[in-house]
């Protein structure tokens, strides 16, 4: 069943002045338990769709539901809420806050939650010790390797419990061994629990390990191919 | 609310350097500033005591048109009756009664002006320090016939010293004229050259034997436990006693009130002013710090982190920075005033004699109530979150997509 459906999701930036057709009506629509790559060459529109169904942008026209909502009509209050409940992010750059421990990071989208501070503890132990950082808890960012800090923002954002991780270019930071080692968590993390995973990368190695792959070529779908 | 003060402490450390010179001009602004309002609220209440005590006292008590008018038949009619409410009641710490009498003063050389002031020595010297201001002679608790006591520079003005006769002249209360030699047997120095050649001092007893024959008293000095009580004593006494009119110190001496009222005002002005130039140097701070930190708050707006709480860390911030900046201004300045307070700042080598003339003490004790440290910390307070308010909305104004762009 899909959980994420974009409708004829078109963007143009400066639609007033020089066009920039950054969407070109996508329509895709992604199942729980997916793990895909959205791949495509620079300018292609990746990193704008993966905002859009984040809802960190809105579209010029079309829409995104996430299950039964249409993000696109909510207001920005009500999608902040919704983002924090629902979706987790990876960035490229880590982006974790650096005057937190790796615990702490982990643990602040759970506090926005405001989880119970029992439940908030063992969960973060949980995660940081099945994205191998058992050990790391008190260290803080910079103290941390990149592919160590990446695997921090991949606990962040399941820790939250989202239905879905949006992930633009995880591993471009990272070198060979850790980008194969994340990539690895991942995969492992969607197959035994189901976790929906939607990256974009250019990188060959990630992309071999998508079980589907989306080709965007300038802002529309070019070719969509499940590898099940 | 402990993650946002978490966080936000932990930010202001971010940047030691930049942090710590804004914590050292925002200590180095609070310690002048609550330095500079000590020495001058010293100032004012040294004025202020010296005034009460040598001169006014909290509440005075006259015929009602004796100030006006200066009539020697002005005397107080119940003069028994409220000496005696005065004695029995326990706020009233001392009081003295007066007899006075304008008239003239004349010496082999010249001839001057002076209030005659007709004092009960022991009253006079529980109530005010006219004994403590004598320089040269004795009190007027002496064996000398009709003694007197005149100011130094009314001593230099008719040539006189200790033991010289002078002739006071002046109204009795038929208004017929009467003439009398006294014997100067002590000098008093004032605050000011006119103080000291306008009043000379005998006894009431004396005075009022040449006035009326009888004990009269135009006067009647009260110094209260606490100034405080000055308002519902005089409240008291004119509900009480019909024939007399009873001020407090601040219907007295208008000025002195002006004193109390505008310089203490001015010290928290001089503190916002200094406060107002301190909060562009935390805006300053705070803005390079939202701008630095652009796509870190763009991540926390990304994944679920509200604009209120976005905006409370933020204030949050600015408000520890300052505050911390704050203590430490304050610490010091607490540490400048107790010990200007046991030393005194002499002010001799900056114009000290010329304050004197003006009535002020050249050797100032500063003085910083609790109330004005309240206040300060109020100000310091709204200071920051005014500063807060502006990088904050900066904040929130930021687009999360755009913030982190380059990396998602």
């Amino acid at each position: 069943m899909a959980i994420i459906t974009t409708n004829k999701l078109s963007k143009i930036y400066n639609p007033d002045a020089v066009p920039v057709h950054a969407l070109r009506e996508v329509s895709l629509s992604f199942d729980e338990g997916e793990f895909t790559s959205i791949v495509g060459p620079s300018g292609s529109g990746k990193t704008t769709l993966l905002n859009m169904i984040g809802g960190l942008d809105s579209p010029t026209s079309g829409y995104v539901m996430i299950n039964k909502d249409n993000i696109t009509e909510m207001k920005e209050s009500d999608l902040i809420d919704y983002r924090l409940n629902n979706i987790g992010f990876v960035f490229q750059a880590y982006n974790l806050i650096p005057v937190f421990t790796a615990k702490e990071n982990v643990s602040f989208i759970m506090l926005l939650q405001k989880r119970d501070k029992k439940e908030m503890e063992a969960r973060t132990m949980e995660i940081l010790s099945k994205v191998g950082l058992s050990g790391r808890e008190n260290a803080r960012p910079r103290e941390l390797s990149g592919g160590q800090q990446q695997r921090v923002a991949v606990a962040r954002a399941l820790a939250s419990r989202p239905k879905f991780i949006l992930a633009d270019e995880p591993t471009a930071n990272l070198d060979t061994v850790s980008a194969m080692n994340l990539i690895d968590m991942m995969e492992k993390m969607n197959q035994d629990q189901n976790v929906t995973f939607i990256f974009s990368t250019h990188d060959q190695r990630v992309i071999d390990r998508a079980r589907r792959i989306v080709t965007m070529v300038d802002g529309g779908i070019d070719s969509d191919i499940h590898h099940d | 609310m402990g993650m946002l003060m978490k966080i936000s402490w932990r930010n202001i450390w971010r940047s030691p350097g930049r942090s710590g010179v804004l914590l050292a001009a925002i200590a180095a602004g609070l310690w002048a500033g609550v330095t500079t309002a000590s020495i001058t609220n010293g100032f004012i209440q040294q004025r202020f005591e010296r005034l009460i005590e040598s001169e006014i006292s909290h509440v005075q008590v006259h015929h009602p048109e004796f100030l006006t008018e200066r009539e020697p038949q002005m005397h107080l009619a119940e003069a028994e009756e409220i000496i005696e409410f005065l004695q029995q009641d326990t706020d009233v710490k001392d009081f003295t009664a007066r007899t006075l009498v304008d008239g003239m003063i004349q010496s082999p050389v010249t001839t001057s002006g002076v209030q005659i002031r007709g004092i009960q020595p022991e009253a006079e010297q529980q109530t005010t320090s006219i004994q403590d201001l004598i320089i040269e002679g004795e009190y007027l608790d002496t064996d000398v016939r009709n003694p007197l006591i005149i100011g130094r520079a009314l001593a230099e003005r008719l040539n006189v010293n200790i033991g010289t006769r002078v002739v006071l002249t002046f109204q009795d209360i038929d208004n017929e004229l009467v003439s009398s030699a006294f014997n100067i047997v002590g000098l008093f120095s004032a605050t000011s050259s006119a103080e000291e050649e306008g009043k000379v001092f005998t006894t009431s007893a004396i005075l009022s034997d040449y006035i009326a024959g009888e004990m009269v008293y135009h006067e009647l000095a009260v110094l209260m436990q606490h100034e405080e009580m000055s308002e519902s004593m005089a409240n008291t006494l004119n509900q009480r006693f019909l024939k007399m009119e009873a001020q407090t110190w601040s219907e007295l001496s208008p000025e002195l009130r002006y004193l109390t009222d505008v310089g203490y005002v001015s010290s928290y002005i001089f503190m916002i002013i200094i406060l107002l130039a301190l909060a562009f140097g935390i805006l300053n701070t705070m803005l390079m710090a939202i701008f630095e930190r652009s796509r870190e708050l763009g991540m926390l707006l990304a994944i679920g982190m509200n604009k209120v709480r976005v905006f409370l860390m933020i204030t949050l911030e600015t408000v520890l920075l300052t505050l911390t900046g704050a203590v430490i201004g304050m610490a010091l300045g607490l540490i400048t005033i107790r010990y200007l307070s046991s030393e005194g700042l002499n002010l001799e080598s900056v114009g000290g004699s010329s304050l004197e003339e003006f009535g002020y003490a050249a050797i100032v004790y500063p003085v910083l109530g609790t109330q004005s440290f309240f206040v300060i910390t109020l100000l310091v307070i709204f200071t920051a979150l005014i500063a807060a308010v502006y990088p904050a909305i900066k904040a929130l104004r930021l687009k999360p997509a755009e913030a982190v762009r380059d990396q998602m």
